[in-house]
């Protein structure tokens, strides 16, 4: 792009302290396309910044194209910003320079969180159980809920601090600690109650499962029935030695897998067999939520809703975003004031002068 | 000489936020079962008490607590049993309270067990497995050891010896109480 020392050393003439109004606009094609592209590239650092916070589980944040796309921003701002501070976009470029170097700071911040800070993973625990997180100093606790727990899918992941107060992180909801970002979405989950042909309460066990004694399901895996792929999950009630599947099955791929009955209801399907893997009679069953199904020798009570599951990603460092948010706003903010009071001075088309 | 400053103040800054984000490198630990719990509260529960009325944990605060996680079917905790009662009937007069925690069973096959093997330390129906699940368990059986305080001073998980139990509750109990 062209660069006139002409054109600068005009701008200085221009100067407020020179006594005359300088073009608060540049004029010149280069300086005015790389404040175009300065506006763009800070729109694209605020933007993929927020999409690291608001979207953790984005994975396009930790990929190589946009770390690139993010050192473009950062140069663009960089060099527009160095410009203008020299005073080549006018009075208000050297405002507009403040506000470039704020949003590469957000850039260059949310390109170090994409490089640098850990891969997002999912954290899914059953409830009653505590994840340490050392990398971010804390634990994270998933409370115990009952059947109306997981039916009303409003639990809330408390995180534990040391010296810190804990905090809940409620499902759809984000929290930025430290250099990390936590999101809590909720995930199907069902409440197993198992009852023998006498109605004798049995114990649930999960052998696939961190939690061992857990009788809440996370359908973590999947099957695949019909052509559908459906989460799943299994347990066990090891005194009537009797292993069980279940598929969670959502209301619409019920009707097509003959569910009919259950009609707009979501319902688990149960399959049981006995520990060395036999099938057994009548072992296949399905329950809606609140429903008893009577599978084999056992009677399965089903409470489906949801559970949390963590989401944690690296998130740009919040100093620096604040520092760089400030900057943007101060630099817009100066750059525009001086225009608006020139312009109220102006006379409309028109409007006669008073003498 | 204003843009040298520039450019050292730009790589400074970098450099922080890069440091921040290497001092998160470490994965994180999830070494699970109750061993990891050494230190920590102990949780309580409300739960039904197979003699009848309500208990809980946090019932027997000021004594040295062994908690016993297991269920009838467990045939491992079958085995241990009797070494529990041993160890409840010598160490009873020192303070030592031996808690029985059925998991999800039934008060009739909790009740059957507990005959079979003449169990007299107090029983809990942990009928939703609250227990279980705070407690890390990623087996039966598992046993934990509480202070006077109440705070976890040995998880373990699957069956101990007679020796292995003096050796986590003994030293708790010569201790001044610290009531």
């Amino acid at each position: 792009m062209p660069r006139s020392t002409r054109c600068c050393s005009a701008r200085r003439s221009g100067d407020a302290s020179a006594g005359s109004a300088p073009p608060l606009l540049g004029t010149e094609a280069g300086i005015v396309t790389d404040r175009l592209f300065a506006f763009a590239a800070a729109a694209a650092a605020i933007g993929l910044a927020a999409a690291q916070i608001e979207a953790p589980e984005w994975g396009f944040v930790h990929t190589e194209p946009c770390a690139l796309a993010l050192a473009l921003v950062v140069w663009i701002l960089v060099a527009y910003a160095a410009r203008a501070a020299r005073g080549e976009d006018g009075r208000a470029g050297r405002w507009l320079a403040l506000a470039a170097a704020g949003a590469a700071l957000v850039a260059v911040t949310s390109l170090a969180a994409g490089l640098l800070g850990p891969d997002t993973r999912t954290v899914a625990r059953a409830p009653g159980t505590v994840v340490p997180l050392p990398d971010i100093g804390a634990a994270a606790f998933f409370p115990l809920v009952d059947a109306d727990g997981i039916a009303s899918g409003d639990t809330s992941v408390i995180l534990r601090r040391r010296d810190r107060a804990e905090l809940d992180v409620p499902p759809g909801a984000r929290s930025v600690v430290g250099v990390a970002v936590l999101a809590a979405e909720p995930h199907i989950a069902a409440y197993v109650e198992a009852y023998d042909a006498a109605g004798r309460r049995l114990t649930i066990t999960q052998p696939s499962n961190p939690t061992f004694l857990s009788p809440v399901l996370q359908f973590a895996t999947t099957v695949e029935i019909a052509g559908r792929t459906l989460p799943a999950d299994a347990f066990a009630t090891p005194s009537l030695h009797r292993q069980v599947s279940a598929v969670y099955i959502d209301a619409r791929t019920g009707q097509g897998l003959g569910a009919h009955r259950f009609g707009d209801r979501s319902v688990v399907l149960f399959s049981v067999r006995d520990d060395r893997g036999q099938p057994l009679a009548q072992s296949i069953g399905f329950a809606a939520s609140g429903d008893v199904a009577r599978v084999a020798d056992l009677r399965l009570r089903v409470t489906i809703g949801s559970y949390p599951q963590l989401v944690i990603g690296a998130a740009p460092l919040p100093v620096a975003l604040w520092i760089g948010g400030a900057a943007i706003c101060a630099g817009l903010a100066l750059a525009w004031v001086p225009r608006r009071r020139r312009s109220e001075t102006v006379p409309r088309l028109g409007e006669k002068r008073s003498a | 000489m204003r843009a040298i400053l520039l450019v050292i103040a730009g790589i400074v800054i970098v450099a922080v936020i890069a440091a921040s984000y290497a001092a998160t490198g470490s994965r994180p630990d999830f070494a699970g079962g109750p061993a990891m719990l050494a230190g920590a509260p102990a949780a309580s529960f409300p739960a039904k008490r197979l003699d009848g009325g309500d208990g809980a944990l946090a019932t027997y605060r000021g004594h040295v607590v062994l908690m016993n996680l297991w269920a009838s079917w467990c045939t491992p905790c079958r085995e241990e049993m009797p070494d529990l009662e041993r160890l409840y009937a010598s160490e009873r007069a020192k303070g030592l309270v031996v808690l029985g925690v059925d998991q999800g069973e039934s008060a009739t096959a909790a009740g059957a067990f507990a005959r079979t093997h003449g169990v007299t330390f107090p029983i809990l129906l942990d009928a939703d497995q609250r227990y279980g699940r705070a407690y890390a368990a990623v087996g039966l059986p598992t046993t934990i050891v509480v202070d006077e305080a109440g705070r976890i001073v040995k998880g373990v998980d699957g069956a101990l010896s007679l020796a292995d139990m003096h050796a986590a509750v003994d030293p708790l109990l010569q201790r001044p109480t610290q009531r």
